[in-house]
């Protein structure tokens, strides 16, 4: 990567870049790889306070690719005797490995931001600790050339904090710019997604006891408009303070859709393996003549036939019923009342007391 | 004296908070703690000044090039003409005018002055792309020939600011006509029988 172009040095991360009298900060947008990037210049001179401070993004991140890591090594063990299983699931046993020991060597995670007088950036790319240590020292040390003075002292922020308060733009905005979210006012998605979560899952956990396609096609298409409103309601419901019952049910609900998407998407290729296997012994050649039979395989397969993953597949109904049971009560009931406010007074006058 | 923001919320911090425990400091609000590094700024008065008065230019003073009326104090880094207050940009330690900021920024892609690209080179590559996923395999007959035609629109668009080879326009363009030439072959061999 190159440490330097044109006035800039590099500073950290291939975003932050030092220039002669103020900082470049490069924000790009698009994923995997960027379609644009917004270059935001901060002078120097008018940075009032960086600040930066330890995230628990690390202890969680670090429990997530365990997690992971301990499905993907489960699901090598339990294809040992399959070739392709092996490779596949050593591939993603290697990769899911290599980003845990990566994550770990790269330490613990952290926020950092900088404040002027009209706006508080966060500098997304200064996201570890010991970078954001060198890089903060770095632009301390620049800031107080441009600034032309000290770091503050306690002496003088204790005395300065006993003067008014100067009318800047930060001054003027409210103690909070972004305050405590409002509560759960209550939401069809959610009345309506949970219940059919249940009946999804029930659908899941009932499928591989009743061979029958159309019953096959049901329980998908109820399983899936079920995950999709839970994701839009867990979507629209971000802004408000959820009960944290509902909270559990509908993040522990996003993750079961994940791993729900993992089974079906692992029975899928079974079922493609299995219909492959079954056209080679019947002679009719290395495809599938027709795509009921490999629809008919799905229906009809049992526990038996489907292995591992018809365990997941249970578990993933199950869990889906449990979550929606955990967030019903709060959905349903834990919406907070409107504010019941004072009735107007009336608009006729109140009646003369009557004469003595 | 402005205040210090909360990391997490944004509350306005006291100052002697930040004093007292040495740049840790604890929000009432979140109830977190981070580390704030108070610079002198902080101390300026950050008071919003109002627009400049109309001042015109006295006997031997220099108007503004743009706006006759109004005494020139500055002058534009850029294009050297005297300029007013209202038609001065403070840009780092540089003062610019208006017009030469709009030129640089727009006209000739000044890297110190833009403030926003598009990638072309990471679009070509990601179109080009785009097939050897899984499940959009379906999109090469509209994704490569786009990669192709954007690739070769976008030879000499600037990419982005941090300079860097074409690496990713040439992938992506060699991918995009690879699929092309797959595809055309594919239909001429349907065509004409070539697979019998």
């Amino acid at each position: 990567m190159k440490k330097r172009f044109d006035i800039y040095e590099h500073l950290a991360g291939g975003t932050l870049w030092e220039g002669p009298d103020h900082l470049l900060y490069i924000e790009r947008t698009g994923w995997p790889l960027a379609f644009t990037e917004s270059y935001r210049r901060v002078d120097y001179a008018k940075i009032q306070a960086i600040s930066y401070a330890r995230t628990r993004w690390f202890v969680v991140l670090f429990i997530a690719l365990l997690a992971v890591l301990a499905l993907v090594s489960w699901g090598l063990w339990a294809t040992h005797d399959s070739i392709p299983g092996m490779v596949i699931f050593g591939a993603l046993t290697t990769v899911v490995f290599v980003m845990t020991v990566v994550h770990l060597a790269r330490g613990p995670t952290c926020v950092c931001k900088i404040q002027t007088a009209v706006q508080v950036l966060n500098l997304r790319s200064l996201n570890r600790l010991r970078p954001t240590l060198r890089c903060v020292a770095r632009l301390t040390q620049l800031c107080l050339q441009h600034q032309g003075g000290q770091a503050l002292t306690p002496e003088v922020l204790a005395a300065a904090d006993a003067l008014p308060q100067a009318a800047s733009p930060t001054a003027a905005m409210p103690s909070f710019v972004r305050g405590p979210k409002p509560p759960y006012p209550g939401s069809l998605l959610v009345k309506i997604g949970l219940p059919l979560l249940i009946v999804g899952g029930l659908m899941m956990l009932a499928e591989p006891f009743i061979q029958h396609l159309g019953f096959f096609f049901a329980a998908g298409l109820v399983g899936g408009v079920a995950d999709i409103l839970v994701l839009l309601a867990l979507a629209s419901m971000s802004r408000y303070a959820l009960p944290a019952s509902l909270k559990i049910s509908l993040w522990g609900a996003m993750v079961n859709v994940i791993l729900s998407f993992v089974a079906g998407y692992a029975l899928l290729m079974k079922s493609t393996f299995s219909t492959m296997q079954d056209n080679l012994k019947s002679g009719r050649g290395k495809t599938i003549d027709a795509n009921m039979d490999f629809w008919r395989w799905m229906s009809d397969a049992t526990l038996a036939d489907m292995g591992w993953i018809g365990w997941l597949w249970m578990a993933c109904g199950g869990f889906a019923i449990l979550f929606a049971i955990i967030g019903l009560p709060a959905g349903f009931f834990g919406a907070s009342a409107p504010a019941v406010s004072a009735p107007p007074p009336p608009l006729a006058p109140p009646p003369e007391a009557p004469a003595p | 004296m402005a205040a210090v923001r909360c990391i997490y919320c944004s509350r306005a911090l006291p100052s002697a908070q930040v004093a007292a425990s040495n740049g840790e400091v604890w929000c009432d609000g979140c109830r977190e703690s981070s580390s704030v590094i108070a610079l002198p700024a902080l101390l300026e008065d950050g008071k919003p000044k109002p627009p400049p008065l109309i001042e015109a230019p006295g006997e031997g003073d220099a108007a503004c090039f743009y706006s006759p009326g109004r005494k020139a104090t500055k002058e534009c880094g850029h294009c050297g003409v005297l300029i007013s207050d209202v038609w001065a940009a403070q840009w780092g330690s540089k003062v610019v005018c208006l017009k030469c900021l709009e030129h640089l920024r727009e006209t000739t892609k000044d890297a110190t002055f833009q403030s926003k690209r598009v990638l072309w080179d990471n679009i070509t590559a990601l179109l080009a792309l785009t097939p050897f996923t899984l499940v959009l395999y379906f999109l090469a007959p509209f994704t490569a020939p786009a990669a192709v035609l954007l690739g070769l629109w976008h030879w000499n668009s600037p990419r982005s600011l941090v300079p860097r080879s074409r690496l990713r326009l040439v992938l992506g363009l060699l991918l995009g006509l690879l699929q092309v030439g797959g595809g055309v072959f594919v239909i001429c061999g349907l065509w004409f029988g070539w697979f019998k």
